[in-house]
């Protein structure tokens, strides 16, 4: 659509042009990001709408505020600006992450050093503490005693299959109950038990 | 039910923090998603920017815009100088090279996309009754509506009339044909011989120099302005001017047999490379496409 000259130039002076209002550096970095930044929103929110509405904003958002934004590094500044918008996009229940991609984020992403407090723990005991008797059985054997389904079926001494049919009834009922953060956490949880 | 999960702070600091930790580890291993429709999102952000700058205090605006032109002519080097018009101002002239295409910001906040090898003209501040550039070659505009202040576009042959709409102008100097295809609202076109016409949208109006007629038909006006993506379509188009906007948008000769010049060809090309062009053109027509001597070839029997 441009030039190569801009589709080649460094961010640093792509930024500086952008602060001058000049649209092929606009352009130029959104030809280099947005798939970018698209792809990896894709990859947690798994919605082509929601996301697609992100990186729309996201440049919007950059044009309007050229004059004004002290961008020392435009691709660290684009990923910050994604990760408050995906924020918003869940705080705000438009959708919530799928189960894949919450175990996703804590087998890639989460370390001892991020603390559960006394309070989360609390309502996520008490929400376990709901769970149909059964249901709850299998849950903790399997989550806390880090159980296999065999295993747990033989202790119990019932299928395999209707073990996992509790697991998913559980699992399901939890997040309903505890939402996105809680359920996060609970999973988080019982990696660290 | 939910919100009180979310007045937990800790948690939600929780999940701010796996993110953040995502899209930081995204952000090294970057890939661009396949799936990504990067076009039309990048439209949808020029339109969403417009409908906010049309809330701009116009005062402001054209404040903005001055200094936005001067920042311009002093990186660009562009030509100033004093027209012999009464009004005495001073025209600016922006263009596009051939193998380019290039966005201008008028005074009054109106559009322009020029297509390759294209020039543009307009006084740096719009005075007067009506806003009045010249245009020679092609561009797409979508004018900022001012009912009082109609927008005149002055082609070698046409005067295409707007009060606040998007539409194309087709005029090069090499092609005998002009066109005028209206996006939205209504245009008014006029001709030396004949009649004044009103296009709307989703039609085009070719004008004629050899014949002075004009015909006005209805087509899918996005297509016509695809160019501003990278795209070409054409809908039974001779293939001498397909050529023609293949050489301005490339930057290249190609030579070609007359028989074929006249060939009609209907065809979409979404950023396919030149190679890949040429070769489905040749197939179009039954004919060969061949690089020597420097340059491309397209040979053929002709179409009866």
């Amino acid at each position: 659509m441009y030039t190569t000259e801009v589709q080649l130039q460094p961010d640093k002076e792509l930024a500086a042009l952008l602060k001058q209002g000049s649209e092929p550096a606009f352009n130029a970095i959104y030809k280099r990001y947005s798939a970018k930044l698209y792809h990896a929103a894709y990859n947690l929110l798994r919605n082509k709408e929601v996301c697609e509405d992100l990186v729309q904003e996201l440049f919007v958002d950059l044009w309007s505020k050229r004059n004004t934004l002290e961008i020392q590094e435009v691709r660290p500044y684009l990923y910050r600006s994604a990760v408050n918008r995906a924020l918003m996009v869940l705080r705000a229940g438009k959708i919530t992450l799928d189960l894949e991609a919450v175990e996703m984020l804590i087998s890639e992403h989460a370390t001892d050093d991020l603390v559960i407090d006394k309070d989360m723990r609390k309502s996520i005991e008490l929400e376990i503490a709901a769970l149909p008797e059964k249901c709850r059985e299998v849950f903790i054997l399997s989550r806390k005693e880090q159980l296999s389904h065999k295993e747990i079926a033989s202790q119990l001494n019932i299928s395999v299959k209707t073990v996992e049919n509790h697991l998913t009834r559980a699992l399901k009922s939890l997040r309903a109950s505890l939402g996105d953060f809680l359920f996060l956490a609970l999973i988080l949880l019982s990696n660290i038990y | 039910m939910e919100n009180q999960h979310f007045k937990n702070k800790q948690s939600s600091g929780l999940l701010s923090k796996l993110i953040a930790r995502y899209f930081e580890k995204q952000q090294e291993s970057a890939v661009d998603s396949p799936d990504f429709e990067s076009e039309k999102v990048y439209q949808r952000v020029w339109d969403a920017i417009s409908e906010k700058q049309h809330r701009i205090v116009k005062l402001k605006r054209n404040l903005r815009i001055a200094a936005f032109f001067t920042l311009f002519a002093g990186a660009g080097g562009m030509a100033w100088y004093m027209n012999k018009q009464p009004s005495q101002m001073a025209m600016v002239e922006q263009s596009a090279a051939r193998g380019e295409t290039r966005f201008v910001e008028l005074p009054d906040g109106t559009k322009v996309w020029l297509n390759a090898d294209s020039k543009l003209r307009y006084p740096a501040g719009f005075k007067g009754k009506e806003r009045h550039v010249e245009l020679t070659g092609e561009a797409y505009f979508e004018v900022v509506s001012l009912p009082e202040k109609p927008f005149v576009i002055q082609t070698r042959d046409m005067k295409t009339e707007v009060l606040g709409t998007s539409f194309d102008v087709r005029a090069y100097s090499d092609n005998n044909r002009s066109e005028v295809t209206v996006l939205s609202g209504k245009v008014v076109v006029t001709a030396p011989g004949a009649d004044t016409l009103h296009v709307t949208a989703d039609h085009k109006l070719t004008y004629d120099r050899r014949d002075k007629q004009m015909q006005r038909q209805v087509v899918n006006a996005p297509d016509v302005i695809g160019w501003r993506f990278g795209k070409m379509i054409y809908r039974s188009r001779e293939m001498q001017e397909v050529v023609a906007d293949i050489e301005r948008r490339y930057n290249i000769r190609i030579r070609y047999n007359e028989k074929i010049g006249k060939c009609t060809i209907t065809a979409d090309f979404h950023n396919e490379g030149l190679d890949k062009m040429l070769k489905v053109m040749a197939k179009l027509i039954d004919g060969t496409v061949t690089h020597r001597d420097g340059g491309y070839h397209l040979d053929g029997h002709g179409c009866e």
